[in-house]
C-alpha cells in the first residue's frame, strides 16, 4: 500500500464518520459550489430537500470543526467559506464516482499528442536557473535574455494555455507558459524571487530552495506529475463549479490510462450516479466547447493526447495515472533505480527510470539535446568548462558518471572531460558543492535573502486568489483535519429560544389558529422546520414562502424518519392541528 | 518479463539496445524500414524517415506490418504520432505511378489511385512549371524528357512515384565473367562447389565467385514486371560493391557509364573489370582529368562531369549522359554524386540506374534526389553481418597517447594556435613509439600514414621504407602499391593520398601518425583500408598516435567521430616519458574492460 492509499483510507474513514446531517449538507455544498468560495447569501439560497436553512447553518458549522469546510473572514463578521482543495477529490470519489462511461473508439485524427509533460518543463526551468543566475529588472520580472531562453526550453507551447482559462497578472511580462511556470515553482515552493545576496548591490533573482529542490528530486516522475496535476486543478480550473466538477470528474479511476474518451459524456452529471438525487436545479451546465481550453492544457502538459473521430468530435486519453491527484495524495513510488549510458560519441542517454537526482546532476555538465521517452544530453566542451568554472570539476564529473553509467565509460570520454575541464580558468571557480542534493549543502542557497517579492507571475484568478487565503494546499495536505480556529460558538447560529415560548419546542399540541400562523412565521423567520399533524398523520414541514390575503404557506412536506421525497405544499389556515417547532440544537 | 530492446522517441528516432538479448533480432527488423543514423556502443540510433519508409513499402512492407513491428520491438508505447505518420506517408506510396502513354511515344501518363490526390496536385505551380497537364480526374500527362523532374518535385513535396515507364536497352555489349563461357550459364557462385566451413578459404580455394549476399544484392535491382531496374544497393566498405556492379553489367549485357568519386576508384574499377570479366582494354575507357576514352565501358569521376572550363562557362563533360547508348549508368559512392549530377540524371531516366553505397545519409540533405532520381533502397547489408561471416576484418583501434619531452613543451607554450597543432603532430617523440609498434607484428603489411611530408620522411628514412606522396607519378605509386600486394614490400609510409579509394588489399596493419584537423572522413578511408578479411584471425589493428596534453588531442577525437557513430570503440593508452615507448609498458587511462555487447565492434588488446 502506498502513502497514497493510506492517505485515502484515512480521508474516506473520516468522511464515513460524518453525521448524516454534515454528510448531506457536505454533498449540497460540494455539488453545489465545489471548490468554490461561498457566502452566508449563497447558503440561504441553499435548498437541501428535507433540511431547514438553521440545520444546514449548523451542519456548515460542524463541518467546519471538522475541517471539511474552511473559512476565511471578509470583514465586518462576514465570511467566505470553501472546501479545501485537497477534499475536493474525496468528495468526487464519495458523492461523484461515475457511473461507467463507454470507451470512444480510436480517433480517427491525432489532435495533439500530449507534450514532453510539464515536470519535465519544471526541470529543465530549475536546471537552467542553477545553471545561470536569474537576476530579476527593477520592476521584479525576469530579464528578457532569461525569458527568451525559457521560452526555448519550454516544451509548453503558448497555443496550450487558453487566455480565457488562465490569466496572469503580468501578461505583457512573461508569455503565459513561462508564467505558468514560475508559477509552478513558486506553489510547489522551488524557486522564489529573493535578494542575490550580492553585498554591494541589494539586487534580485530566481532563487532556488535548495532543500525543497532535493526533496523534490527525489520524487518519482509520477509522483511529480501528479503533484502538479494537483496544483494546475487548484490554481487554474475556472471557478465556475461546473468546470470544476469536469476537471475532477476527468481524473476518475475508471478512465484508465490508455482508454480514449469523449469529454462530451463528462460534461453534465448524467454519468454521475449521484447527481440523480439533486432536485434543486442550481448546478449550472457546462458546454463541450467550455471545455477544450481545459484539455489542451492537459495535452500542453503531457497528461493527454486529444484526437478526434470522425464525426469531429474530440477524444481524449491519459498518458498517466491520475488517480493519487483524485485523492490529494501522492504516491512516494520509488524514484527509479536506473542508469544513463555514456555513448562514445559523448551522448548521454537518460531512460525514464534514472533517478531525477542523477539527471539533474547530468544535467548541469551537459547540454540538452531532447526530452523524449529517453531523454538525450551531450558532453561537450564547452558544457564541462562552463561546469568547470560554476565548481563542478572534471573529477566530480568522472566519479558521477561512474557511479550513475549503466554500460561502461568509454575511455576517450574520460579522458575528454579531463582534458576540457583543463582549459577551464581555474580561478573562476566556485566553490565545488554543487553536484550533491538532497542534504544540508542545498540549503545554502536559500537564506540569501529573505525580501520575497509579491509573486510577479502570480495567476489572476480568483479561485488562486482563494487558495492564497484560505492557506496553502501545501499547508492543508500537512494537517488534513485542521481545525478552523475561528469558529463561532453553536448557540450563536441557533435561534434565539428565550423569545420564543418553550412550549412551541416542547409540546406536541393544538393551537388557536392564530398562535399556529405564528408559530409558522416564526419557523419561517429563524428557518428552522416543524412537525405538525395532517390528517392525523405526523410530518415535518420545513415553511418557504408566506402568503397574504389570504394567509397561506408553502414549503416542504414529508414524513419523518423515512427516506421519501418531499412534497411541495401550500397550507392554509387550520389544515394542520398538533404542532411545535423543531430547533436543530436538538440534532 | 525482459524489456524490449527498443526506445521509440517522439521524432521518429528509434534506440536500440545493443547488449539487448533480442538486439540482433531487432536490427534485422528495423533495418528494413528505419536508417541507421549511428552505431555507437549502448544503444545505435535509426531514424525513420519518409524515404526509408518509401523504401520499405517499395520492398513490400505495410504500414500495419511496420507499425506492429516497431509496437513489439518497444520498451515504451510507441507514441501514437509516429504511429499516425507511419500509417500516413506509407499510405502516399503506390499512389502514383509513372506509366507509358498508350497512344503518344513522347508522352507518360501520371495515374493517381484517388481523385483527390491528383486534385490536391493540380494546384501546386511547380507541377504546371514541369509541363504536367492535367487529363482526368485520375490522370495527367507530362513529356517524356520530364520524368525526373517530375519524380523529383513529386518526392520533395511528399509524393514518391512508382516509375513503371520503362527503360531503353541500350546497347548490347557482351560482358561475362572471366573464364565463364556462356553469360546464361550459372553466374559464379551458382556453381556447385564443395562444402567448406570458412567462406574465405573457400574463396581462396575456387578463385573468385560471387559471395552470396552479391549475388542476392545484383538480382534485387531486376527489372521485374515494370518494377524494379533501378536503385540503390547499401554495403559497408569492403564488402566487394564493385563486384556488384559488375555483376549487374553481365546480367543487363549492355553499354555501361561508371561514375566514381576519384580517378584512384576509376582505375580501380578498370582493373576490376579487366581481372574479372571478358572486357579487353579497348572495350574500357577512362573519363578523367587525364584521360577522355568514351568506350562501351567507360568509368568517370563526378569531377569531370561538373568540371568547367572557366567560370560560368558550361559543363561540357556532361554530354557523356549521351554519348552512347548506354544501357545502365552506376553511381558508385552514390552519397558523395554532385547537385549537377543529379540535374544530368533527371534527364536520363530511361535508362537503369545503380547507385552504391556505404550510407544513404548525405552531408547535403538530398536523399530525397538519390531515391527519386537513382531510385529506392533495393538492398542492405549491414557491417555487422559481413564481419561475422568473416567478410570484413574485426579492427581493433588504440589510440597511443605520446608525451612531449620538456623541450618541445616549452616550444609548443610559446607558439601560436595553429602552430601548436603542427608542433604536436610531428611530435619527434612519436618515432619510436611507432617503430616499436612496427615491431610489434612482424610480417604484417603495415601502412603509417600522415599528413606532414617533413615528418613522413624522417620516418621513411628511419625505416627504410618507401614513402608515397601526391608528387610520385601514378605509374610508380602503382609499382610500390603492387609491390605491397605482393608482399615483396611489407611497409608503405604514405601521405593523404592514402586517403581515396587506394587499392591495398592486405593492409593488416595502419599507424596514423598524423592527420588533418578533424576530418571525419578522412579518418574512415584510412581505417577502410584495413576491413578487407585478413587471413587467420581476420583482424587488423589501427593505431593513431597523438601527443598527450596538446590540441592535437581535440581535433584526433573529432577525426574519430564518425567511425564512434560507426560502433568502433578507441582505447587509450599512454606512453611513460622516459621510459621505452612500447605498449606492452603502456598505462592505460582506463583499468577498465567493457563487457562486449553484442552488435558493437569490439576493440581488443594489440
Amino acid at each position: 500500500m502506498t502513502a497514497m492509499g493510506d492517505h485515502e483510507r484515512g480521508g474516506t474513514a473520516s468522511l464515513d464518520q460524518l453525521r448524516p446531517l454534515e454528510r448531506t449538507v457536505l454533498s449540497f455544498i460540494w455539488r453545489r459550489f465545489a471548490g468554490r468560495p461561498f457566502s452566508d447569501d449563497h447558503l440561504r439560497t441553499l435548498i437541501i430537500p428535507r433540511l431547514s436553512g438553521a440545520e444546514v447553518q449548523l451542519g456548515v458549522l460542524l463541518l467546519r470543526r471538522r475541517g471539511w469546510i474552511k473559512a476565511a473572514s471578509k470583514g465586518w463578521n462576514e465570511w467566505e467559506y470553501c472546501i479545501p482543495f485537497h477534499k475536493l477529490g474525496f468528495l468526487q470519489s464519495s458523492f461523484g464516482g461515475l457511473q461507467a462511461v463507454p470507451s470512444a473508439g480510436e480517433p480517427s485524427k491525432l489532435l495533439q499528442e500530449g507534450r514532453a509533460g510539464i515536470s519535465l518543463d519544471v526541470f529543465n526551468t530549475l536546471v537552467y536557473a542553477e545553471k545561470t543566475s536569474l537576476a530579476v529588472t527593477s520592476r521584479g520580472v525576469l530579464h528578457k535574455k532569461h525569458i527568451r531562453r525559457l521560452e526555448e526550453i519550454a516544451a509548453l507551447s503558448p497555443n496550450d494555455l487558453d487566455p480565457a482559462v488562465l490569466r496572469f497578472t503580468q501578461h505583457e511580462a512573461y508569455p503565459p507558459q513561462i508564467a505558468l511556470i514560475l508559477d509552478l515553482l513558486q506553489s510547489l515552493g522551488l524557486a522564489a524571487i529573493q535578494s542575490l545576496g550580492l553585498a554591494a548591490i541589494q539586487r534580485h533573482g530566481l532563487i532556488i530552495d535548495r532543500r525543497a529542490l532535493g526533496e523534490w528530486l527525489e520524487l518519482s516522475r509520477e509522483a511529480m506529475d501528479n503533484r502538479i496535476l494537483f496544483i494546475l486543478m487548484e490554481r487554474c480550473t475556472p471557478e465556475n463549479p461546473a468546470y470544476q466538477h469536469f476537471v475532477w470528474r476527468l481524473c476518475d479511476p475508471s478512465l484508465t490510462c490508455g482508454r480514449w474518451i469523449d469529454p462530451g459524456l463528462l460534461l453534465s452529471d448524467s454519468h454521475d450516479g449521484s447527481q440523480k438525487e439533486d432536485g434543486a436545479g442550481t448546478i449550472s451546465r457546462l458546454h463541450a466547447g467550455e471545455a477544450f481550453p481545459w484539455l489542451r492544457l492537459l495535452a500542453g502538459c503531457g497528461y493527454i493526447d486529444l484526437g478526434e473521430n470522425d464525426d469531429g468530435r474530440i477524444v481524449f486519453r491519459w498518458r498517466m495515472t491520475p488517480l493519487p491527484a483524485l485523492f490529494g495524495g501522492f504516491a512516494n513510488s520509488e524514484a527509479g533505480s536506473g542508469r544513463l549510458y555514456i555513448q562514445p560519441d559523448f551522448d548521454i542517454l537518460i531512460p525514464p527510470d534514472v533517478p531525477y537526482t542523477l539527471r539533474f546532476q547530468a544535467a548541469l555538465f551537459t547540454e540538452r539535446l531532447s526530452d523524449d521517452v529517453m531523454s538525450v544530453y551531450r558532453l561537450t566542451r564547452d558544457s564541462v568548462m562552463e561546469a568547470a568554472r560554476a565548481g563542478i570539476g572534471p573529477e566530480q564529473i568522472i566519479q558521477l558518471l561512474e557511479k550513475g553509467a549503466a554500460a561502461g565509460f568509454p575511455d576517450h570520454v574520460r579522458t575528454a572531460i579531463v582534458q576540457w575541464g583543463m582549459g577551464a580558468d581555474d580561478s573562476e571557480n566556485r566553490p565545488g558543492h554543487r553536484l550533491q542534493l538532497g542534504n544540508a549543502d542545498l540549503a545554502d542557497g536559500a537564506d540569501g535573502g529573505s525580501s520575497r517579492y509579491p509573486l510577479p507571475w502570480s495567476l489572476d484568478s480568483a479561485a488562486a486568489v482563494i487558495t492564497e487565503r484560505a492557506g496553502s494546499i501545501g499547508e492543508a495536505e500537512n494537517e488534513p483535519d485542521e481545525v478552523d480556529e475561528r469558529l463561532p460558538d453553536i448557540r450563536s447560529l441557533l435561534p434565539d429560544l428565550t423569545r420564543i415560548p418553550a412550549m412551541w419546542t416542547k409540546d406536541w399540541r393544538a393551537y388557536h389558529s392564530s398562535t399556529a400562523k405564528q408559530m409558522m412565521e416564526q419557523a419561517l423567520a429563524l428557518s428552522v422546520k416543524l412537525e405538525i399533524s395532517i390528517n392525523g398523520r405526523r410530518m415535518e414541514f420545513i415553511p418557504r414562502e408566506l402568503g397574504r390575503n389570504p394567509w397561506t404557506i408553502t414549503g416542504a412536506l414529508f414524513p419523518p424518519g423515512a427516506d421519501g421525497p418531499e412534497s411541495i405544499v401550500q397550507l392554509s389556515e387550520g389544515q394542520w392541528r398538533e404542532m411545535r417547532l423543531l430547533i436543530p440544537g436538538s440534532v | 518479463m525482459n524489456p524490449k530492446p527498443c526506445i521509440v522517441q517522439r521524432d521518429r528516432t528509434i534506440l536500440l539496445e545493443t547488449a539487448h538479448p533480442e538486439f540482433e533480432q531487432a536490427r534485422r527488423q528495423l533495418s528494413q524500414y528505419a536508417d541507421l543514423v549511428k552505431s555507437p556502443s549502448s544503444f545505435h540510433t535509426y531514424r525513420i524517415t519518409p524515404l526509408s519508409l518509401w523504401n520499405a513499402a517499395a520492398s513490400g512492407k505495410s504500414a500495419e506490418t511496420i507499425c506492429s513491428s516497431l509496437q513489439g520491438l518497444a520498451r515504451w508505447e510507441v507514441p501514437v504520432q509516429v504511429l499516425a505518420e507511419i500509417r500516413q506517408l506509407v499510405s502516399r506510396y503506390g499512389q502514383l505511378s509513372l506509366l507509358p502513354h498508350p497512344d503518344k511515344e513522347q508522352r507518360l501518363l501520371l495515374r493517381s489511385v484517388s481523385e483527390s490526390l491528383l486534385n490536391e496536385l493540380r494546384s501546386l505551380r511547380t507541377l504546371a512549371d514541369i509541363g504536367l497537364d492535367f487529363r482526368s480526374s485520375k490522370e495527367a500527362e507530362v513529356p517524356a524528357d520530364r520524368r525526373g523532374l517530375l519524380k523529383q518535385e513529386l518526392t520533395r513535396l511528399g509524393y514518391p512515384v512508382l516509375d513503371h515507364a520503362g527503360y531503353q536497352d541500350g546497347q548490347y555489349l557482351d560482358i561475362r565473367w572471366r573464364g565463364e563461357t556462356d553469360p546464361l550459364a550459372a553466374t559464379p557462385g551458382n556453381e556447385s562447389l564443395p562444402e567448406a566451413s570458412d567462406p574465405r578459404k573457400e574463396e581462396k580455394v575456387q578463385g573468385f565467385r560471387l559471395r552470396d549476399y552479391q549475388r542476392e544484392a545484383a538480382a534485387s535491382i531486376r527489372d521485374a514486371g515494370g518494377s524494379g531496374g533501378s536503385g540503390v544497393i547499401v554495403l559497408p566498405c569492403g564488402a566487394g560493391k564493385t563486384v556488384i556492379g559488375m555483376a549487374a553489367m553481365r546480367e543487363l549485357q549492355c553499354e555501361t557509364l561508371i561514375l566514381t568519386s576519384n580517378t584512384t576508384s576509376v582505375r580501380q574499377w578498370v582493373d576490376e573489370l579487366l581481372r574479372k570479366t571478358t572486357l579487353t582494354p579497348e572495350d574500357i575507357g577512362e573519363y578523367s582529368g587525364h584521360r577522355k576514352e568514351v568506350r562501351p565501358v567507360t568509368v568517370a569521376t563526378y569531377q569531370i562531369l561538373t568540371h568547367r572550363p572557366g567560370k560560368g562557362d558550361e559543363q561540357l563533360h556532361m554530354k557523356l549522359f549521351n554519348e552512347r547508348r548506354w544501357g545502365l549508368i552506376i553511381y558508385d559512392e552514390v552519397h558523395l554524386l554532385p547537385a549537377p549530377v543529379f540535374r544530368a540524371t533527371a534527364d536520363i531516366q530511361a535508362t537503369r540506374r545503380l547507385g552504391l553505397t556505404a550510407t544513404l545519409i548525405r552531408e547535403d540533405g538530398r536523399e530525397h534526389d538519390v531515391f527519386s532520381l537513382i531510385g529506392p533502397k533495393r538492398y542492405e547489408m549491414p557491417w555487422k553481418e559481413l564481419e561475422d561471416q568473416g567478410w570484413i576484418a574485426e579492427v581493433d583501434c588504440l589510440e597511443v597517447k605520446v608525451p612531449m619531452t620538456s623541450h618541445l613543451k616549452e616550444k609548443y607554450l610559446a607558439a601560436g594556435k595553429r602552430e601548436q597543432y603542427r608542433l604536436a603532430a610531428e611530435n619527434p617523440s612519436k618515432l619510436s613509439t611507432l617503430i616499436r609498434l612496427v615491431e610489434r607484428h612482424p610480417g604484417a603489411q603495415i601502412l603509417i600514414i600522415g599528413q606532414y611530408l617533413d615528418q613522413l620522411k624522417a620516418i621513411a628514412d628511419r625505416l627504410q621504407a618507401p614513402l608515397i606522396t601526391g608528387r610520385m607519378a601514378q605509374n610508380e605509386r602503382h609499382a610500390w602499391y603492387a609491390a605491397f600486394r605482393s608482399g615483396e614490400t611489407r611497409l608503405l609510409v604514405v601521405s593523404k593520398v592514402a586517403n581515396f579509394a587506394v587499392d591495398l588489399p592486405d593492409a593488416s596493419v595502419a599507424i596514423e601518425v598524423s592527420g588533418s584537423y578533424g576530418s571525419r572522413q578522412e579518418e574512415a578511408q584510412r581505417l577502410g583500408r584495413l576491413l578487407r578479411p585478413k587471413q587467420g584471425e581476420n583482424k587488423a589493428h589501427f593505431y593513431t598516435l597523438v601527443t598527450e596534453d596538446s590540441r592535437e588531442e581535440f581535433f584526433a577525437l573529432r577525426r574519430r567521430m564518425f567511425l564512434i557513430e560507426q560502433g568502433y570503440e578507441y582505447r587509450t593508452m599512454t606512453v611513460m616519458e622516459g621510459a621505452v615507448p612500447a605498449p606492452v609498458h603502456a598505462k592505460q587511462t582506463s583499468g577498465r574492460k567493457e563487457p562486449r555487447p553484442a552488435g558493437r565492434r569490439e576493440a581488443s588488446s594489440p
